[in-house]
């Protein structure tokens, strides 16, 4: 599937163009996101963002982003070819025991917790780690580093007739597993502190960890974090 | 008041444009000339061509053979371009309201049958794109009071194509049967947009015989990779006429900040050093913009005053 162009279509409802699609027979490959539904009908491309005009505008001034990790996470990829995985662990985990009713819970968030951890795996440099650290680019930092090796998944309109068929273009196992290692360390960290905490281990939830709040149980955790050079904010 | 004189001897420009017209309808329709073409042909080719010939001694025969000569050198075009049929639905959907007058000169092959339908805001006649003019058709009354009503709320409006029979004409897939509707879509909250007229009586045209239907599926893919190539070299000039505009704004900001900072002894020869490299890069990117067609004078000159304003606040 060649694009030779692309309209984005600012404040408008995908529905009518693929109303007229449907109306004339013709085949295209529609995608609903989070952020915009794109229509690809024959070698053109219409995006339907769902945010505005000003937002959008925020979100293009970050964009760079996605290009830099992208080139930089390659870079990475060729100078570690044969990385190995942590062990899976689960993104949320509640503890089987119950709670008695009268502890004090506290818990301990990590501060962009991938974004961190991409930098302490060197797969992207400090200079870009800084760069994406204002609050403006939270969703650009987050999508840059999901779409790592992403294919773009198309559910396929076939002579006028929405299918249950897909089409996945693009998409890179290599990349995918880059962004695989981010997750899986992210979770491996929580499980370790889980271990550390034993009995007084209540949850995690992909980069917050809930325990029972003794000073030991603070330390403890606190300098677990410390050593492994991520950054942290404690919830009481 | 004076009577006109009902003998009244056509000049020799009527006598040649008489004929040429007759040629012209003759003519298969991607062949056709526009009548802004055909007087541009007349007057600089056929009339000094007949003008060492005397009045009376002009024939029509030679008139003929003249328009014949000036049409044989006219380069073909590709015949299918100006059949609607051939035309993929994704060349004429979501045309934004207020590019249709783009749509309608350069994105659309100019020799087509269109109508321009927005309801409230007018209808234009069935007209054909090789003779389209932005205010002699009634786009631009259309536009202006689309203007007045929507304002630059963005995704509010936009035409949507349609194709119909003329009138009087068979659904036999000759270019000159068909027109194509242009309807207005009107969604000022948003959703899927109401038409602006009648979107029912669309007619396509598709071959019966299945050979013929590869052979036409092969011209359909032929003529939308040619509009695809054209749309995508107007988006690349329609781009960097943004860029160039959004540098000259950036610049403009930027110059007036050095300009509003305060002068201290110590930042006094930075400042002036910052504000001349600012400067000259910004009077020559603007040069460069013009030269390059991405912005026209007016606004080039209205840059420049901005400029030399800046200049003079600065350099009191």
């Amino acid at each position: 599937m060649i694009v030779k162009s692309r309209q984005v279509c600012f404040g408008k409802n995908s529905g009518h163009l693929i109303k007229r699609i449907k109306d004339l027979g013709e085949s295209a490959l529609v995608k609903k996101g989070t952020f915009s539904t794109e229509v690809i009908w024959g070698k053109r491309s219409y995006i339907f963002p769902s945010v505005n005009k000003k937002d959008y505008s925020t979100f293009r001034k970050g964009l760079f982003l996605f290009g830099k990790v992208r080139s930089e996470a390659i870079t990475f990829l060729k100078k570690n070819q044969n990385f190995k995985l942590p062990r899976e662990e689960r993104s949320i985990l509640f503890s089987p025991i119950e709670p008695p009713s009268d502890i004090k819970i506290c818990a301990t968030d990590l501060n962009h917790a991938y974004w961190r951890i991409a930098l302490n795996k060197g797969i992207i440099s400090k200079a870009t780690y800084e760069r994406g650290l204002p609050k403006a680019f939270k969703n650009v930092r987050l999508a840059s580093l999901s779409t790592l090796g992403a294919g773009r998944t198309f559910t396929q309109v076939s002579n006028g007739r929405l299918t249950n068929q897909t089409i996945t273009i693009g998409g890179d196992d290599n990349l995918r597993r880059v962004y695989k290692l981010i997750r899986f360390t992210c979770f491996r960290h929580m499980a370790k502190l889980k271990k550390m905490l034993g009995v007084d281990f209540l949850a995690y939830k992909t980069d917050c960890i809930y325990y029972v709040d003794t000073p030991t149980n603070r330390k403890m955790v606190t300098d677990y974090l410390m050593k492994n050079n991520l950054t942290f904010k404690q919830l009481s | 008041m004076p009577k006109k004189s009902k003998n009244k001897k056509p000049t020799l420009y009527q006598k040649v444009s008489k004929r040429f017209t007759a040629i012209n309808s003759s003519l298969p329709e991607e062949q056709k000339l526009s009548v802004a073409r055909r007087r541009q042909i007349i007057k600089q080719q056929i009339l000094p061509a007949l003008s060492t010939t005397p009045k009376s001694k002009i024939r029509v025969k030679q008139i003929v053979g003249l328009i014949q000569g000036q049409l044989s050198q006219i380069p073909p075009r590709d015949p299918n371009l100006c059949n609607i049929n051939l035309i993929s639905g994704n060349q004429y959907t979501e045309v934004n309201w207020f590019e249709i007058d783009e749509f309608l000169q350069k994105r659309m092959p100019d020799c087509i049958y269109v109508r321009v339908s927005a309801g409230q805001f007018g209808q234009t006649k069935i007209f054909n794109t090789r003779n389209y003019n932005y205010y002699n058709n009634g786009v631009q009354e259309i536009t202006e009071r689309l203007r007045k009503d929507i304002g630059n709320k963005s995704g509010a409006a936009w035409y949507s194509g349609y194709q119909k029979l003329r009138p009087n004409m068979k659904n036999d897939g000759k270019p000159e049967s068909y027109y194509l509707d242009m309807i207005l879509f009107l969604a000022p909250r948003g959703g899927d947009g109401i038409p602006q007229a009648s979107t029912s009586g669309e007619t396509r045209f598709v071959p019966s015989d299945p050979q013929k239907r590869k052979v036409y599926r092969k011209e359909v893919t032929k003529v939308n990779n040619k509009l695809d190539k054209l749309f995508g070299k107007l988006q690349k000039e329609k781009d960097a006429r943004t860029r160039a505009n959004r540098q000259i704004r950036k610049d403009d900001t930027k110059i007036k900040k050095i300009v509003n900072k305060k002068v201290t002894p110590k930042n006094e020869l930075k400042l002036i050093d910052e504000f001349a490299q600012t400067y000259q890069r910004a009077q020559l990117k603007l040069q460069r913009y013009l030269d390059k067609g991405l912005i026209n004078q007016a606004k080039y000159d209205k840059a420049l005053q901005q400029l030399r304003e800046n200049y003079n606040k600065f350099n009191p």
